[in-house]
């Protein structure tokens, strides 16, 4: 990553970070880990997958955090006969000066968030065609590769629930995202205040937290802030250790990651544990990342990546409680 | 700040924590020993035998060098894990060891300056993570140790009961005084305060059983306030023991009359005595307060008594025996006069063993002889298969009385046997026509559909 024209210091990414927050908790209503947590991924240049049952504020979420942002947004809904060309865009044919031409005319993809709604309604042809969006913030077509405008970020929803006609998204396409993050019914003051917050004439109205005109400036610099963040080796160490803890093959055949799991996490899991955890850093106000920050977003991190068995299944078993389990005792070992 | 300064800094602050942790363990060490020193010292003064003045203190050192010893293991700071121990022990999350570690690199990061910073002040307002040579536990075993080293001088400050008997004061003394035998002080103003104290718990029953007496000033003359320390009321105590002493023989009298109304009478008096002036209060009691009464005037009998004896505290202790089997003989007289006229106990108050009669025979069957059962058990081995069910062979005598398999007679037809119908729908009325109609009209023959 080359370095950005304006620095920012740490005490300014914090300050920033505080006044998204704050600035998104005005509409996004009991959801403040969530808050913070896509925030985290966003800094730390990954996507957040959220899943929840419908009503719960999701795309509500996405447009206010670009709204806030003052970033470009876009948005897919996903349906079983959307086409990659629908998401990546498609070749015209035009008349210039007399003569036809192919031109790329852009899809959505092109775009700073990108809101791809349900998208376990998509075939998995369509989910694959961003995978190469995510993971290099690039699209080739017709032979020619287009590069995203950067900051790219993708907040994808999908539905627990109503699973007849979908399509879950394979693990490949899982393993782009950072964090998947469960959003949760609110609790009943939080429901109030949502109600009252929406049902009235004065809406909330937000405002951007960041100047329009070097939002995305800032936000490359922030980015390469976060990248810069010291780790010591031990803090390497632990990151190792729970990735791996995840394994099946990694501690005996009795341990619950080779009863109950498949395959472990990726090595793209340790670098969302790390970068998330450099994020939470600055957040704590440190140059430097600790051992609570890598606890913090370990289950979010790791949850979706691994693959659980037939036994976890046949138990009922869920992918945050099994890596809960794993890396507890991981955590308890540290020095 | 350079890569020197701060291994010069976590070293010297890796040297001070551990000066502090020794510091600690020193001044524990050394509390410990002298506690276990002096607990021996007292234990031989008092005579213990010599196993337990000596082992005693060796091993309450031994446990306590133990202890220290892995108090201080595991607040040790090596040398080498400096940064990593005070990281964790002061909660720095994991600065000082980044610091180090990139203090060595050859391109100090971009944020290593605000690292060291950041580090610094953590470390400074951490201090107060240090290990202090006296605390809380310092403190209770200096404490310990000042007990111990005052031990000899407690027992004055121990209540009177727990002392030997001294001295016994003169007859006349103990006469004009109120004489409790239990009581081991010697001095006069002492007894007075037991008697005071005594005439508080009472009066205060009696407030718990009569709140308005409590409203009464002049009772509070008799309560708490006549203790040895309030020497205001010793005056009100003085004219308790007169009263006392006058009224010594109204107590005896009291004990002795065997009258319900007189031992009320027996029973104000004898609070009179106890109370001083508040007691006066006493003999407007209820009728709830005169076993207390009754008590008192049993309790002057002894005090009586005692009185002209001598100070010896095993004659004393023999009247006293000899008095209070007078008096539970005296009791249970008044107990079998009271029965009589004592009325039946209610259903569930009481503890009555006729209150639901008397015990009845059982009555001979009416048949005249009584029905003969024999229960018999099966005893044979249950080790092979039972015909019925089960494992084992059935002994003779269940086996022969036990339900048997019978063969059954019914055998399946080969051809299903005709049918007709049972019941019939009633036809509605309006349909009755048709249906007259398809049971005349001759059915085509051979047609499987009809």
């Amino acid at each position: 990553m080359t370095k950005p024209d304006v620095p920012v210091t740490p005490e300014e990414f914090r300050r920033a970070f505080e006044a998204i927050r704050a600035e998104l908790a005005r509409v996004i209503v009991g959801q403040n880990e969530v808050v913070e947590r896509l925030l985290v991924a966003f800094f730390a240049g990954g996507h957040v997958l959220l899943e929840g049952v419908p009503g719960l504020g999701k795309t509500l979420l996405a447009k206010s955090f670009a709204h806030v942002m003052g970033l470009s947004f876009k948005r897919i809904q996903c349906t079983p006969d959307l086409m990659p060309a629908d998401i990546l865009g498609t070749q015209l044919v035009v008349d210039r000066g007399g003569h036809k031409a192919f031109e790329f005319a852009r899809g959505p993809v092109f775009t700073n968030i990108l809101l791809a709604d349900e998208i376990n309604r998509a075939t998995p042809k369509t989910q694959s065609a961003l995978l190469e969006a995510m993971e290099e913030h690039q699209v080739t077509t017709a032979g020619m590769t287009f590069h995203l405008e950067e900051p790219f970020f993708v907040i994808a929803t999908q539905n627990p629930i109503e699973m007849e006609g979908t399509f879950p998204l394979p693990e490949a396409q899982l393993d782009r995202f950072l964090f998947k993050l469960v959003v949760g019914y609110p609790s009943a003051d939080d429901l109030s205040r949502i109600i009252r917050q929406t049902t009235t004439a004065d809406a909330a109205a937000l405002k951007t937290a960041l100047p329009p005109e070097q939002a995305h400036t800032w936000i490359v610099a922030a980015r390469h802030l976060v990248r810069e963040v010291l780790v010591a080796s031990p803090i390497e160490a632990y990151v190792v250790r729970l990735v791996t803890a995840t394994r099946p093959e990694s501690d005996g055949t009795d341990s619950p990651a080779s009863r109950f799991l498949r395959y472990g996490a990726s090595p793209r899991g340790a670098q969302a544990l790390l970068m998330g955890a450099k994020v939470l850093a600055l957040i704590e106000g440190r140059v430097n990342v600790s051992f609570e920050d890598v606890d913090r977003v370990a289950l979010p991190a790791l949850s979706h990546r691994v693959v659980l068995s037939f036994e976890a299944e046949a138990d009922k078993r869920t992918a945050p409680e099994i890596v809960s389990e794993i890396i507890t005792p991981v955590q308890r070992s540290r020095t | 700040m350079t890569p020197v300064a701060i291994d010069h800094m976590l070293h010297a602050f890796a040297a001070r924590y551990r000066s502090a942790v020794l510091t600690h363990a020193a001044a524990v060490v050394l509390l410990g020993g002298a506690i276990s020193g002096v607990l021996g010292w007292r234990l031989r003064a008092a005579g213990a035998a010599p196993p337990l003045w000596a082992g005693a203190p060796a091993v309450l050192a031994a446990v306590l060098l133990v202890a220290v010893w892995r108090w201080a293991h595991t607040r040790w700071i090596a040398r080498d894990g400096a940064a990593a121990l005070l990281d964790r022990t002061l909660g720095l999350q994991q600065r000082l060891v980044t610091a180090e570690e990139f203090a060595h690199a050859a391109t100090p990061p971009s944020l290593y300056p605000l690292l060291i910073e950041d580090a610094q002040r953590h470390v400074t307002t951490q201090q107060a993570g240090f290990p202090r040579p006296f605390d809380h536990l310092t403190g209770a075993m200096t404490a310990v140790l000042l007990m111990l080293l005052l031990w000899p001088y407690l027992p004055q400050a121990l209540p009177t009961a727990l002392q030997p008997p001294q001295t016994p004061p003169p007859p006349d003394q103990q006469q004009s005084s109120a004489p409790q035998p239990s009581a081991g002080g010697t001095g006069q103003q002492e007894q007075k305060g037991q008697q005071g104290r005594q005439g508080q718990q009472r009066t205060q029953d009696q407030q718990g059983k009569s709140g308005d007496q409590g409203q009464d000033p002049g009772k509070q003359d008799g309560r708490a306030q006549s203790d040895t320390q309030q020497s205001g009321q010793q005056d009100s105590q003085q004219q308790s023991g007169d009263q006392q002493g006058k009224q010594g023989k109204a107590d005896q009298r009291g004990a002795q009359q065997a009258d319900g109304a007189k031992q009320g009478d027996g029973a104000k008096q004898g609070d009179r005595a106890q109370q001083g002036d508040g007691a006066q209060q006493g003999g407007q009691r209820s009728d709830a307060a005169q076993p207390r009464g009754q008590q008192a005037g049993q309790q002057a009998v002894p005090q009586a008594g005692a009185g002209q004896m001598s100070g010896q505290s095993e004659a004393l202790k023999a009247d006293i025996q000899k008095l209070l089997k007078e008096v539970s003989g005296e009791l249970k007289d008044l107990q079998a006069q009271a029965a009589p006229n004592s009325p039946e106990p209610q259903a569930g108050t009481g503890t009555d063993p006729n209150l639901y009669g008397g015990e009845e025979p059982l009555e001979a069957p009416a048949g005249g002889e009584p029905l003969a059962l024999e229960l018999g058990s099966d005893l044979q081995p249950t080790t092979k298969e039972r015909s019925g069910a089960g494992v084992g062979k059935a002994g003779t005598d269940v086996a022969r009385s036990g339900p048997r398999t019978q063969a059954e007679d019914a055998q399946l037809a080969d051809q299903p046997l005709p049918e007709s119908p049972s019941t019939r729908q009633p036809i509605p009325a309006e349909y009755r026509s048709v249906f007259d109609q398809m049971r005349r009209t001759p059915q085509p023959a051979g047609d499987p559909a009809q």
